[in-house]
């Protein structure tokens, strides 16, 4: 599985840098890149590629100026390699990482890595901090070919701290909290020796957010015990504006908490961003528990109005080149720690 | 506030069973659920190699249409399992809970087995 089988040859691309680079199966004289912008607007165009080893293929674009994103697929005149219908996407000036992810092993179904795998080239993902409700899950999968960075999830009096701590030394990034589906408040003083590992690792907890157990107002008692470690609010809130709008409240007042945008429509991300600023708010989409098409299914899964991948090119439109980089990966890879600005 | 606690049970058909997540709602006796109007989702750990565990902390008494409160009640649930990346769903379940109206009686628990097969 490997989400990036169209990259930017050399890293994210900026306004000069025009080279893709094809990881895939089609090579050979004929090879060429189907391709268009933002969302497929006309003109499409193509142009020839250049096999220069075995699995790897190359070709210049242009034109990049003014657009957000490529679209394309790969042809070689009898064969095309569309990522499985779902079409391969890249963004222009920086690598989209997901903070918000699920995989539950190898199988093959939605869940499974390569599912994951085709949903994140069909977005332009370059990498995802990814979690299961049992660890082990991410145990099994081949997570740097992948490009996930895996949460610990932690269920008070069933997970051990040792554990925590194994993990993390391991190569987990963060702790993952579901209180809705783990039956225990997001302020339950059992989960205190967790955040007190995870702030001697440095490392954030992601918290579902959530009517309920996982109201923010709990997230933000345990927060307030914490007020060194970073704790996010996955989903900002899944579930009725108030609730959405009340996590922001806690956020403006609250410093180390911080917003995850799955399931908002792409204006309320906007408006999120406006309120608290760039550096707090941290794409993630929970791929990819609608399957491979999960960042572009139909009809919409994103309140029933729109897919990821439409909400992007407006959100992504809508903002200054600097603060689209940070939402879209940087303050995720800035709080998780992860090898810099622009690599997965 | 007391509660009326019942475990359910869960055996693993199959070794790439990867999470089991149970979900009920409660409704008057004889009445069907509306899962988009009320609904709990908990995981089921495992307890052993192959079987998970869940105790379900339940009201003494939930309202009925008129709002008064009844302590006889209809408990719906089924499961979801996570099985090579795809979810499956059990079949539907329906019990009756019975809450004495005396103290202590909502502690008994239902140990009864709930065994899963494809």
């Amino acid at each position: 599985m490997n989400p990036a089988r169209i990259s930017w040859l050399g890293g994210a691309a900026d306004g000069s840098q025009r080279w893709i680079a094809y990881h895939g199966e089609l090579e050979g004289p004929g090879l060429r890149l189907h391709y268009g912008f933002d969302g497929w607007q006309e003109p499409v165009q193509e142009v020839a590629m250049e096999t220069v080893e075995p699995g790897l293929s190359i070709a210049e674009i242009d034109q990049l100026d003014g657009h957000l994103r490529v679209d394309c697929a790969i042809t070689n005149g009898d064969q095309w390699d569309n990522n499985g219908g779902y079409d391969y996407r890249l963004w222009i000036g920086f690598d989209a990482l997901d903070a918000h992810q699920h995989v539950s092993g190898g199988g093959a179904g939605a869940l499974g890595i390569r599912s994951l795998g085709t949903a994140m080239a069909s977005a332009g993902i370059v990498a995802g901090v990814s979690s299961w409700i049992d660890n082990r899950a991410l145990d099994h999968v081949d997570r740097a070919a992948a490009r996930l960075f895996p949460l610990v999830w932690v269920r008070p009096g069933d997970t051990s701290v040792a554990e925590v701590k194994r993990r993390l030394a391991d190569g987990a990034v963060g702790l993952k909290l579901h209180p809705t589906v783990d039956d225990y408040q997001a302020d339950d003083p059992r989960l205190d020796p967790y955040l007190e590992a995870a702030t001697r690792s440095g490392c954030p907890v992601a918290c579902h957010s959530a009517p309920g157990d996982a109201d923010p107002d709990h997230i933000r008692r345990l927060a307030e015990r914490f007020p060194d470690t970073p704790v996010i609010l996955y989903h900002t809130y899944l579930g009725p504006e108030e609730g959405r709008l009340r996590a922001l409240e806690h956020a403006l007042e609250q410093p180390n908490l911080y917003l995850e945008t799955s399931w908002c429509r792409w204006q309320m991300v906007r408006r999120l961003i406006r309120t608290v600023g760039p550096d707090r708010i941290l794409f993630g989409s929970d791929a990819s528990v609608d399957g491979p098409a999960h960042y572009h299914r139909h009809p919409p899964n994103v309140e029933g109005f729109e897919t990821y991948n439409e909400g992007l090119i407006s959100l992504v439109g809508s903002l200054d080149r600097e603060t689209a980089s940070k939402v879209m990966g940087d303050n995720a890879r800035r709080l998780f720690h992860l090898n810099g600005n622009s690599h997965g | 506030m007391a509660c009326r606690r019942i475990v359910k049970w869960f055996r693993d058909y199959a070794d790439d069973i990867e999470a089991v997540n149970i979900h009920f709602t409660l409704t008057p006796g004889g009445q069907s659920p509306d899962w988009e109007r009320s609904r709990v989702t908990r995981y089921m750990p495992l307890v052993t190699r192959l079987f998970r565990m869940k105790e379900l902390r339940l009201p003494q008494s939930i309202a009925d249409s008129s709002g008064n409160l009844i302590r006889e009640y209809s408990l719906h649930y089924y499961f979801e399992i996570w099985r090579a990346g795809d979810r499956h769903y059990s079949p539907l379940y329906s019990e009756e809970v019975v809450n004495e109206a005396v103290n202590g009686a909502g502690r008994e628990e239902n140990r009864r087995r709930t065994v899963e097969r494809e």
